[in-house]
């Protein structure tokens, strides 16, 4: 219980052995080879950008460095001596740390006691004030804002992250291996993490960022390292690089769909979504909307930007009709349906990819083909006997039409990635159907050339005649979109921005509560 | 195709409903397996050879055609009653009010035999209309506080069976006692035109249809109707149910006032198929037995009939343990629970797999 209060790994020379490295790691299921021969080194005092696309092998080889997965061949060395991991406990007791996209915080428990309980192996009584005093020591000298006494459920997405890292930090790791950590922030939000990662790499820490953001990779990578196909491609210093290089490699002969999106702006045509003074009571931690005005006619892409839980959630409820309103009225193209069911909603032609689709828009314990059928058309059958052979058709067809790879039509939700739900939900809404269309994140966990088949069919949508409101966490898919962009602070429209009046900076000062600039 | 897209397509799990056949039959027989060591151990404790004892529950249940027909006639209570579980478990309610609704339904029934005046041949039909409706209206207690003031299910459902039983008791030792009789806690004793005739050995009751009836009912709605895809919606995921338009609120409500009925089909059928006549105690748990019975078979119609006929097996073997073996009849109870907690234990993971 004398270990000093705050161990901050020394930073070693480049000269030294890797804090981490790979050598010929593969793993193969069934009869796939998911990682192929991977090898990698991690220094301590610098950043590794780990960049492929979904089911590059990503997932995989954090897996087998954290001890989650065996490999088949190869092997492991921390600080150059050979290591062995039987379970994540034992890389955790090697110094590797992981920050999941998923947090793995325990909601009803404040932040120190969710960090005293990766401390348990450490004697029976929690000492918590000498826990408190190194988080906080922790958090000062990487200024990871957290209020130690807050429960987690009430805090926001970027704070429960600051948590988890600093979690992760109190175990004494020093090897960090962060899994998309920018995929949940807001824009702000991403500045300081990409600060602290900085930080911490001037401390000594080694760390291997999994992303696809070419921005965040050039931000802040000292090395970066391309998977493909379960395969290293290409790496080394950043400098050696540029964002084409790197699109280059990771999508191998399909670069060409990377190019930008045709967004050719289209004057309104008729009445859309039309929310007049709208105010919500907000439920479950999330924020209410008060008095909300706003209009998207049809063929026109309206942008929300909002930081997390300031009412971008409750616009699917308000759209949806679930709940009730405090006050106000939703108009779906001319016609009042503040009074109207949801399934009569959705029958004139509302579509949502919600914020969290596992958990809003998709049955885990379904299959695929089974999911299409959720929101009723496309893959329809609206009699009371349900035609299994022609359902299944139709979802086939459905997925045939798709612009990125679709999982087999029998999977089970459950079974799937995070990015495989989001692309099953896109193809189900993202249809010829849809009128008027809430799309929360529609990139969210996709890889480069995914996120550009989605805006392409956001974009011929509203070529089509639909209504668009887009929450979208990445500015830049905003602005390349949108006719309009709202700007939503603790449940009010606080700015509009015409498609040329977009100003990044006004956008964020109003985001985060600035009003006056 | 990426890699993990080839992985999932040389998977090829079936595309629409059905879930892979052979496992749960595998996970079935070690759960059973294991059960039985558990069981042999306690008697082993009690000084009892479990080879003796497990040789005479066979003999007794499977063994014998009298003993195979005993198991069909406790297939009738507990098939039932399973059902009216796993009906309400399917939307993702948990129906532990079997029993109560069992003992409604055959109030009911007994009601409408001794005291609708209605003609000979219409008192069958007239019986089972009135215990489905008495069931499925004692469970729409339990579903109206769910659906409209939040009351868990589980333990409305529960409370409610012990007022059930004292309903019953109230009439059988009241107003509806026998006149004509000794003075018991009996009703007058129905007439034959009343009872279920016999269509297989000497007791199996035609109520055996009715266990069939719903059994492939169950499977056909579940896999073939858009009524059936829905509830299995709202039990998969009743968040997305509810924002992909499906009225929740009633699916919960119907699901749980249609296990309701079942049970009070099941209390039909004792009082008109075994008792001839309301009285207290007409159910040996079977309410309680039909909950396991459900679970067991993971609320599906087949795995439903195989433990439903199982705990009829035990059941029936358990009776021949007092004779043969001076042990208490309640022993198989032990066993019972032994394989509900071997089958749930060896359950996998259900919660989100994820990648």
């Amino acid at each position: 219980m004398t270990a000093p209060v705050l161990a901050a790994p020394t930073l070693r020379p480049r000269g030294a052995a890797p804090a981490l490295s790979a050598r010929g790691l593969s793993k193969r299921f069934a009869d796939v080879v998911a990682a192929d021969n991977i090898d990698l080194d991690a220094y301590s005092g610098e950043i590794l950008a780990i960049l492929g696309e979904n089911g590059a092998g990503k997932s995989t080889l954090m897996k087998m460095l954290y001890g989650y997965y065996h490999p088949d061949a190869g092997h492991l060395e921390v600080d150059g001596h050979a290591v062995r991991f039987h379970s994540p406990a034992g890389a955790r007791a090697s110094g590797i740390g992981m920050v999941f996209q998923n947090f793995t915080l325990i909601p009803a428990l404040s932040v120190v006691e969710n960090i005293a309980l990766v401390q348990a192996g450490r004697g029976l009584r929690l000492d918590r004030r000498r826990l408190g005093r190194r988080i906080s020591e922790l958090s000062d000298r990487y200024q990871l804002e957290v209020r130690p006494n807050a429960i987690v459920r009430d805090l926001s997405v970027g704070e429960r992250q600051r948590a988890e890292i600093l979690k992760v930090l109190a175990s004494d790791a020093r090897i960090l291996i962060m899994d998309e950590p920018t995929s949940v922030l807001a824009p702000h939000e991403v500045e300081s993490l990409l600060g602290i990662l900085r930080r911490l790499r001037d401390d000594g820490y080694a760390i291997l960022l999994i992303t696809h953001k070419m921005r965040e990779v050039f931000a802040c990578a000292s090395q970066v390292t391309v998977l493909r196909r379960g395969r290293v491609i290409g790496g080394g210093p950043i400098g050696d690089f540029d964002a084409d290089s790197l699109l280059r490699m990771m999508l191998g002969e399909r670069q060409d769909q990377t190019a930008a999106v045709e967004s050719p702006p289209a004057g309104p045509m008729g009445p859309g979504i039309r929310l007049e003074h709208v105010s919500t009571s907000g439920t479950d931690g999330r924020s209410a909307l008060r008095d909300v005005s706003l209009s998207v006619p049809a063929g026109q892409i309206v942008g929300v930007a909002a930081v997390a839980g300031n009412g971008q959630s409750g616009l699917a409820d308000v759209l949806i009709g679930i709940g009730k309103l405090k006050s106000g009225a939703v108009f779906l193209g001319g016609d009042n349906v503040t009074r109207a069911s949801p399934a009569r909603r959705l029958e004139s032609g509302l579509c949502v990819v919600s914020e969290d689709p596992v958990a809003f828009g998709a049955v885990g314990a379904m299959s695929v083909s089974e999911n299409f059928m959720l929101t009723r058309a496309p893959v329809d059958g609206k009699g009371r006997i349900l035609r299994t052979r022609r359902l299944l058709a139709a979802a086939a067809r459905l997925a045939s039409r798709s612009p990125f790879p679709m999982p087999a039509l029998g999977r089970k939700l459950e079974t799937l990635s995070g990015g495989n739900v989001q692309r099953v939900v896109i193809v189900r809404e993202l249809q010829s159907h849809c009128r008027f269309l809430l799309a929360y994140y529609p990139s969210r966990g996709l890889d480069v050339a995914s996120s550009r088949a989605v805006q392409q069919m956001l974009v011929d949508l509203r070529a089509q005649g639909a209504a668009i409101l887009l929450v979208s966490e990445d500015f830049d898919e905003l602005r390349a979109l949108s006719d309009e962009v709202l700007v939503l602070y603790h449940g009010e429209v606080v700015g509009t921005f015409g498609r040329s009046a977009v100003d990044p900076m006004r956008v964020g000062q109003l985001m985060t509560g600035g009003r006056a600039a | 195709m990426t890699i993990a897209e080839t992985v999932r397509t040389r998977i090829g799990a079936p595309a629409f409903g059905g879930p892979q056949l052979l496992g749960p039959f595998v996970r079935f027989g070690l759960a059973i397996g294991a059960a039985i060591a558990v069981f042999s151990v306690v008697l082993l404790l009690d000084g009892t050879n479990p080879l003796d004892t497990v040789q005479l529950m066979w003999d007794a249940s499977v063994g014998t055609e009298f003993g195979r027909n005993e198991v069909l006639v406790k297939l009738i209570p507990f098939g039932l009653c399973a059902l009216a579980v796993a009906v309400p478990a399917r939307v993702g309610l948990i129906n532990v009010g079997g029993e109560g609704q069992f003992y409604i339904g055959a109030w009911a029934a007994a009601g409408a035999i001794l005291y609708s005046g209605a003609p000979g041949p219409a008192l069958i039909p007239l019986a089972l209309v009135a215990g489905a409706l008495g069931g499925g209206a004692w469970a729409g207690i339990v579903a109206l506080l769910r659906v409209k003031g939040g009351v868990n299910e589980a333990i409305s459902s529960l409370l409610l069976n012990f007022v059930a039983i004292q309903f019953v008791n109230y009439f059988v030792y009241g107003p509806w006692k026998d006149p004509s009789g000794p003075n018991w806690p009996f009703s007058a004793k129905f007439p034959g035109s009343a009872m279920l005739p016999v269509v297989w050995g000497d007791r199996v009751t035609l109520a055996i249809v009715f266990v069939a009836v719903g059994l492939v009912a169950m499977f056909l709605v579940l896999r073939y109707t858009r009524i059936g895809y829905e509830a299995r919606v709202v039990g998969g995921n009743p968040l997305a149910a509810e924002r992909s338009g499906i009225p929740v609120a009633r699916y919960l409500f119907l699901a749980m006032v249609v296990g309701g009925a079942i049970a009070g089909i099941a209390g039909m059928a004792e009082v008109t198929g075994i008792q001839g006549r309301l009285r207290p105690g007409i159910s040996v748990n079977y309410g309680y037995i039909g909950f396991l019975a459900a679970w067991l078979g993971g609320h599906r119609p087949l795995g439903i009939l195989l433990a439903a006929l199982l705990f009829g097996a035990i059941s029936v073997g358990g009776d021949s343990l007092q004779l043969g073996l001076d042990l208490p009849g309640s022993t198989v109870n032990i066993l019972m629970a032994l394989i509900l907690f071997a089958v749930l234990a060896g359950r996998k993971n259900r919660t989100g797999v994820g990648a």
